[in-house]
This record gives structure tokens, sequence and C-alpha cells, in this order.
């Protein structure tokens, strides 16, 4: 569903990525892997409108989509729950929950779809009338999660969504994440924790200052020597 | 006896308005000081009455400023310029073209909605305070184009409106003008915090970015947030000049009356529905003591600028805080809110 060719993207005169290529299809799990300064969250905020390209293209469903706003991008499909949650620290939780859902008309569904984002964090249906800022990080992560499924994209972008965690919270996350993708949801996972990011995922890319250096099978990639020895540590 | 826990259903609306504090409590506080303004010019005129008008005006601006400055987080420092550019728009056409008061008054108020689109699209792209610095150089250059465009707006020699007719109505009938624009700015607010305007603006507030994320259109929130806290100081720029009969660019340019505007909201709490009204009281009551009740000649402005220094540091958040509770006034609260702001 999601196509990029030849993708270059910069901040000023400095260059980030180079020579992108990647491919998702639909109702695939990919993994997006990489050390710091990598590139993966650049190539994230590209596809998702929020940072222009220097060449090459993004087609969603074959639709040329680099160079859309970022309004567009996500009326067309392609949500985000960003590295560090972003929330609106003010807003309580169901506004910024509801947030999330912001260009939807579809009034009858938004309901619908926030009762299931309840249901995947219970914990949030408790502190509904709480500001964001005053929740734990784990709380706030869910609250983002919740906020990304609103938009009831076709393609939904995650962003380190492990990052500061305890181990025990990120895996009740993916166990709701996992759930949202049996109901016919793609998603693109960017992940500092390489292993966790390969369990999740179906196919993964390494990205490695700026280039695609290895891609494949997620299963296959956790043998392959050099992730064993460059992300893995063993 | 049933002893079964009763858990509230959950309401699912999507937009149930961005209100916080007490509401009852301040709307009860709210209706009552609307009952006294009604019933005010009754028993007061003269003096009195033209500094509840003063009043007025500033507490519409600032319900305006709080838009752009409260909800949307941009610091403006030049919305003074509406003001100007509202009086202007009245007065230029109420004598150049003979328009009568009203459809003069949405002229100035039209050029004023018109400016902050055209200028507001460029320097809305700026941050903090280079977006600050931009406003204040904005209002200082239009306030020196009507002051030197003599054949337009008559330069330094001002401009003279018709007198309001009949005479001894005056004051009451640009008072209740006033305060009609007052009850109109609070209605505006409350209804756009009800809307999805509302929390595109508190969006961009908390994180633009994000904000950008959920699909708002940041630009248009920016922009729309400007364009009504024009609206509002163009009408009482509108009515201030017809109120006066008398325009000056030096006076209407003033960049008084944006410290004025900003303090009045800062005082009664910004991003809040009634605290701009409620601040403009705090403001006027504040000066008036101080220049007219205080034997302390000149010292009255240095008075006033340590009574702001103050409120800045204990109460950031304005005097809503305390009233809707969850401030208390006690010393400790106010060290603890010293060192949370890093003052």
């Amino acid at each position: 569903m999601l196509k990029i060719e030849n993708l270059n993207v910069g901040y000023g005169e400095v260059q980030v990525l180079w020579d992108i290529n990647l491919e998702i299809n639909k109702s695939e799990v990919i993994a997006l892997v990489g050390s710091n300064g990598a590139g993966k969250s650049t190539l994230l905020y590209t596809i998702s409108g929020l940072l222009q390209p220097m060449s090459g293209s993004i087609k969603l469903d074959g639709r040329e989509i680099s160079g859309l706003p970022a309004d567009e991008i996500l009326h067309l499909g392609i949500g985000q729950v960003p590295q560090g949650r972003r929330l609106f620290a003010g807003m309580t939780v169901k506004e910024n929950i509801m947030m999330g859902a912001y260009l939807r008309k579809d009034t009858e569904r938004v309901k619908e779809d926030f009762e299931f984002v309840l249901s995947l964090f219970p914990q949030m249906g408790e502190r509904l009338n709480q500001v964001a800022g005053s929740l734990s990080g784990g709380e706030q992560q869910m609250c983002a999660v919740a906020r990304g499924l609103m938009a009831n994209p076709k393609l939904l972008l995650i962003d380190e969504l492990s990052l500061g965690l305890a181990p025990i919270i990120v895996e009740n996350i993916y166990e709701a994440v996992s759930q949202v993708i049996q109901r016919d949801m793609t998603v693109l996972i960017v992940e500092q924790d390489v292993l966790l990011a390969l369990e999740q995922a179906d196919r993964a890319y390494v990205l490695d200052v700026g280039h695609i250096t290895i891609s494949g099978d997620a299963k296959e990639l956790m043998d392959n020597p050099t992730i064993k020895e460059a992300y893995l540590g063993v | 006896m049933n002893v079964e826990e009763k858990k509230a259903p959950i309401r699912i609306t999507r937009f149930d308005g961005l209100f916080r504090g007490r509401q009852r409590l301040l709307s009860g506080l709210s209706g009552v000081l609307f009952a006294f303004l009604f019933i005010f010019p009754l028993f007061a005129s003269g003096f009195w009455l033209n500094t509840l008008t003063s009043l007025l005006l500033l507490a519409a601006m600032a319900e305006g400023w709080n838009f752009i400055g409260g909800y949307t987080g941009y610091a403006a420092f030049g919305n003074v310029a509406f003001f100007g550019i509202g009086a202007y728009g009245t007065a230029l056409s109420m004598t150049k073209l003979h328009w009568p008061f009203f459809p003069g008054m949405i002229v100035g108020v039209a050029a004023a909605v018109a400016f902050a689109i055209v200028f507001g699209l460029p320097i809305l792209r700026l941050k903090g305070h280079y977006f600050a610095i931009a406003t204040v150089a904005l209002a200082t250059a239009t306030g020196e184009v009507a002051n030197s465009w003599t054949s337009f707006t008559g330069g330094s020699a001002g401009i003279t409106l018709p007198f309001f007719h009949p005479m001894q109505l005056s004051g009451q009938y640009f008072y209740y003008l006033s305060l009609l624009l007052v009850v109109f700015g609070l209605f505006l607010t409350w209804y756009i915090m009800k809307r999805k305007l509302g929390y595109s603006w508190v969006a961009v507030r908390e994180d633009e970015e994000a904000a950008n994320m959920m699909g708002i259109n940041t630009t248009w929130a920016k922009v729309t947030a400007f364009a009504l806290s024009a609206v509002m100081a163009g009408f009482a720029g509108g009515i201030y000049a017809y109120w006066r009969t008398f325009v000056l660019a030096e006076e209407v340019f003033k960049i008084d009356y944006t410290l004025q505007m900003i303090l009045a909201t800062v005082f009664g709490g910004p991003g809040t529905i009634f605290g701009p009204f409620i601040g403009a009281f705090i403001y006027y009551i504040l000066v008036t003591i101080l220049v007219f009740f205080l034997p302390i000649g000149q010292l009255h402005a240095t008075l006033l600028g340590t009574i702001i220094i103050l409120v800045m540091v204990f109460t950031p958040k304005g005097i809503m805080d305390f009233i809707s509770g969850k401030r208390k006034l006690t010393w400790r609260a106010l060290l603890e809110n010293v060192r949370i702001y890093r003052v």
C-alpha cells in the first residue's frame, strides 16, 4: 500500500536519508530499526508530511503523496504515534484521545472507535477526565497510541514506543497494538530496541546512517550474523 | 438497602468544550458583576461612567487578545494595531464617506481583520520572541503610517468625528454599546471553545507539531485566532472613535493598550472564558486606587510596576487559579510557584 522510491531527505543542506526504497503491503507489520541518529524519525516525518523530501517519491495506494501537507496525508489514511508521546499536556485524557479523531466526520464510528480504544486500554477509561500531563509515562504512551488509533488510519506509524518505559508496560502496549493489527490495520514500527521490533514485525528494514542496509523477513533477520553482532549484542 | 456501586456512564461526546475551573461559581460571579454593570448608569454618570466605559473596552480587547495569546499561546504584542485600524476605519468612513456609525464601524473591523490575515500569514510562522518582536514592529509601523499619511488620515491633526445625538445620552449609549461588546466577546469565546476551532487553538498552544500530526491545519488555526482578536479590538476601536469623537495616531496606536490587554488577561487568567473580563476589573481597580486614592503623586507608576511584577511572580496563571481553588494563597504555595516557574 505504501511504496517509497529513491527518497532523499535533508534539513537545509545536510542530507540525512539517501536513496531510501521501502515497501509496505496491506496488513503487514513492518519494523524500521537502527541506532540513534540513523534517520528513522526523519523518514517517518517525511512519510507523514511534516518534512518535505529533496527528491524521490512516496506513493500511497498508487497515489503520490510526497509534498502534500500533513493534514492531507492524515486524511488519506496515514496516522502517527509520535516519539516522546507529544500529548497535549493541558488537555484531559479524553480530549487528547478525541483529538486523534479531529478530521473525522463520521461521529457514530468515532464513538465506536472510542469504546474500542478504551477496551484496549482500560486504564484510560479510569482517567478520562484527568489532565494528560499528570499521567505516568506508561499511561501517557497508552494515551498517545489511543489517540493515534482514533484517526482510524490505514497505516499507523509508531515511533519509539518503548522509549523510557518499563519492559512490562511496553509488552502491555504492544499486546494492544497486536489486537489492532488483527483488525486489519497496517503498522510501521520504528524502534531502537531491535529485538523487540523484530519480535513484533513480519518484515524489517535496517537503517544505518541514512541508508537502508539490510531488509527482509523479521524472523530471519534475528538470525542474521551482522544484526546479531551490531544490534542484539550476542 | 441496595448498596450497589454506581459507576457514572462515560459520556461519549466529541467536543464537550474546553472549560476549566469552577464554571458555575465563575458564571455566578460574572452574573452578579453584569447585573451591577447593567444598572450602573442609573446611579452614576460623568467620570465614573467614562471610566467604566474604558474598562469595558479594555475587557473586550483583552477577550480578543485571549484568543491568540491565551488559547493559542502566541505572545502577540501588537494588538493595538487592530484597535487603531478599527478607530481609523470608522473615523474615515464617517467623515470622508459620510456613512452612519454602524456601517462605518463594520468598515473599521473589516480593515482590522484583513490586516490581521494579510500580516498574520507571514508573521505567525515565527515563534516565541521572534513573533513577539514582529508584532511590536508591525504595530509601531502601522501607527507611523497613520501618523505620516497626512492626505489620508489627517496626520498629526487627527480626525474629528461628528457628535452623537442626543448629546446628553452619549455617555449611556457608548457605555451600553461597550457592555454589549464584552458580552458578545464572552459568548464568542464560549461558542468557539465548544467547537473544533477552540480545540485546534489549544492543541497549537500545547504542542504545535503534534497538532499538525492530528491533522490540524495549524496555519488556519493561528490566523483565525489572530483575526478574531482583531474583530474584538476593531470593534473596540470603532466605539472608541465615535465615543471620543477624535482620532489621533499617537493616541490609538499607543503600545500601552497592548500592554493593558495582556495585563488584564494575565491577571484574570489566560485561556479561560471569564479571565480577561475579570482581569480588566482587577487592573482598573488597581490603577484607580493607585492614581486617585493614594497620596503618592508620581510614584503610582512605580508602585503599579512593582505590583505587576509581584503578580507575575506569584500567580503566573492569574487570579483564576485562586478562584477555581487550584492554588492556595499561602506563603508555601507562593514559594512553590516561584520554584516551579524558576523566577
